[in-house]
């Protein structure tokens, strides 16, 4: 919503940066998580915060940063699949496609592969569930902030999640 | 390709450890400040160029666009906001075409939860542009309204009522959207108490009694209250047949005495 109040750009910069010194961290790691490709996902991060930056700028006020940080995250991961036509990883793989190697390292890469072909094995509900709550260790509450559901439904996704993770296991 | 619990472990520790260096940091301020915030945003991506729209949408247009007179409208109409003059075409016309012909049920889905997606989209880009009024607002209301409606009737929702892509669009455009035009998930609302083949865990049955805890408190205080009304009444009563049998039994003790004395 818009807010009557004329906008002071020095406390917006103040804002914009401590979301920043905040959220950049957790969204780079989703968008390398999504992508596996670290220059990929340093654009994406940039562009989320960009988008972030011009919003404030319209004078939008945002009352929930983290969820509304990570729907654009989420909306730039999508564009950029559909725009770059990517097939989904299980298909790149099975038709003798290597997965990318940037300067982010071959190790982190193989085990971020390892993680991904995991959780992505589950439903799509289970999913970033999972993730925030494995890799980004998030609280219920703040996942289910974050994903605006309720509390509830996280907590049985997480419970019914893990179960089905744990089938995946060798 | 397979994974045990320990290897899952590891490889979430190291990504847990990923991040941005000083240098990236500052490096993206810096282009971040560096953009022009210009009413026409540029370096953002708008969903409604033409090369992001679904290839069945091009059809539509194609077609549209024929059937608007040759004029080009059904082009102009797919990348049209909310208070543009085509913008009804757009969300009466087209995408009622572009849905119809989809015929895959799943994918009725996807495209209706796109649609959603879309309207959210439309208020961010309108946003960009500071191009938000009543009006605008109204149209946007009443298109996205529509959506949630065919979705109701179709999508799939888990036993809370809840699906949750289609509630993370609805708050991010309550979130874009002045108040009256709020979109609800009514199917939330019209669910009381979970219901489900499978057998709850401990977790999930304390947090549903949680919740009927929560949003019942009111009616269980009375239910409790009324209750231990009733236990009075009934504790009053036992009390008196007490009373009154102990009475008896004096009576059948000091009696015998007091005709035994000649009392």
């Amino acid at each position: 919503m818009e807010s009557d109040r004329p906008i002071d750009s020095n406390e917006l910069k103040v804002t914009f940066e401590s979301l920043f010194a905040e959220y950049s961290d957790v969204i780079y790691r989703f968008c390398l998580y999504k992508t596996s490709d670290k220059n990929v996902a340093l654009d994406l991060t940039q562009d989320t915060f960009l988008r972030l930056w011009k919003s404030m700028n319209t004078g939008a006020e945002i009352e929930k940063p983290k969820q509304y940080i990570y729907q654009i995250a989420r909306n730039l991961v999508i564009d950029y699949y559909k725009k770059s036509k990517a097939v989904s990883l299980d298909a790149l793989e099975e038709d003798g496609f290597e997965a990318k190697e940037t300067s982010a390292g071959s190790e982190l890469m193989s085990e971020l592969l390892l993680l991904r072909d995991s959780i992505e094995k589950l439903e799509h509900d289970y999913r970033e569930v999972l993730y925030m709550r494995f890799v980004e260790d998030m609280g219920v509450e703040e996942i289910a902030d974050t994903l605006g559901v309720s509390a509830n439904l996280v907590s049985v996704r997480i419970n019914r999640g893990k179960k089905k993770l744990h089938e995946l296991f060798t | 390709m397979k994974i045990n619990e320990e290897e899952f472990n590891k490889s979430a520790k190291l990504l847990k450890g990923v991040r941005l260096t000083e240098a990236e940091k500052s490096a993206m301020l810096s282009n971040i400040y560096q953009t022009e915030i210009a009413p026409e945003p540029s370096g953002v991506v708008s969903p409604f160029i033409f090369s992001s729209l679904f290839m069945r949408e091009r059809v539509m247009i194609a077609l549209a666009s024929f059937v608007l007179i040759l004029t080009g409208g059904g082009y102009a109409a797919a990348g049209s906001l909310p208070g543009d003059p085509l913008y009804g075409i757009k969300v009466n016309v087209l995408e009622p075409l572009a849905l119809g012909l989809t015929f895959d049920e799943s994918a009725k889905n996807e495209y209706k939860i796109e649609l959603l997606q879309r309207r959210v989209a439309e208020l961010q880009t309108l946003k960009l542009k500071a191009d938000v009024n009543l009006a605008s607002e109204e149209e946007s209301y009443h298109a996205a309204e529509r959506n949630i409606t065919e979705l109701e009737a179709s999508a799939v929702y888990d036993k809370n009522g809840i699906n949750a892509e289609i509630e993370a669009s609805v708050n991010t455009y309550n979130s874009l959207i002045s108040e009256p035009f709020h979109l609800e998930t009514r199917v939330m609302k019209d669910i009381l108490i979970p219901t489900s083949e499978e057998e709850p865990t401990e977790d999930e049955e304390e947090n549903n009694l949680e919740e009927i805890l929560q949003r019942d408190s009111g009616k269980i205080e009375g239910i409790v209250t009324e209750s231990l009304e009733g236990i009075d009444e009934d504790i009053d009563e036992t009390k008196n047949v007490i009373e009154k049998k102990i009475e008896e039994k004096i009576e059948d003790v000091t009696n015998p005495i007091t005709e035994s004395l000649g009392f």
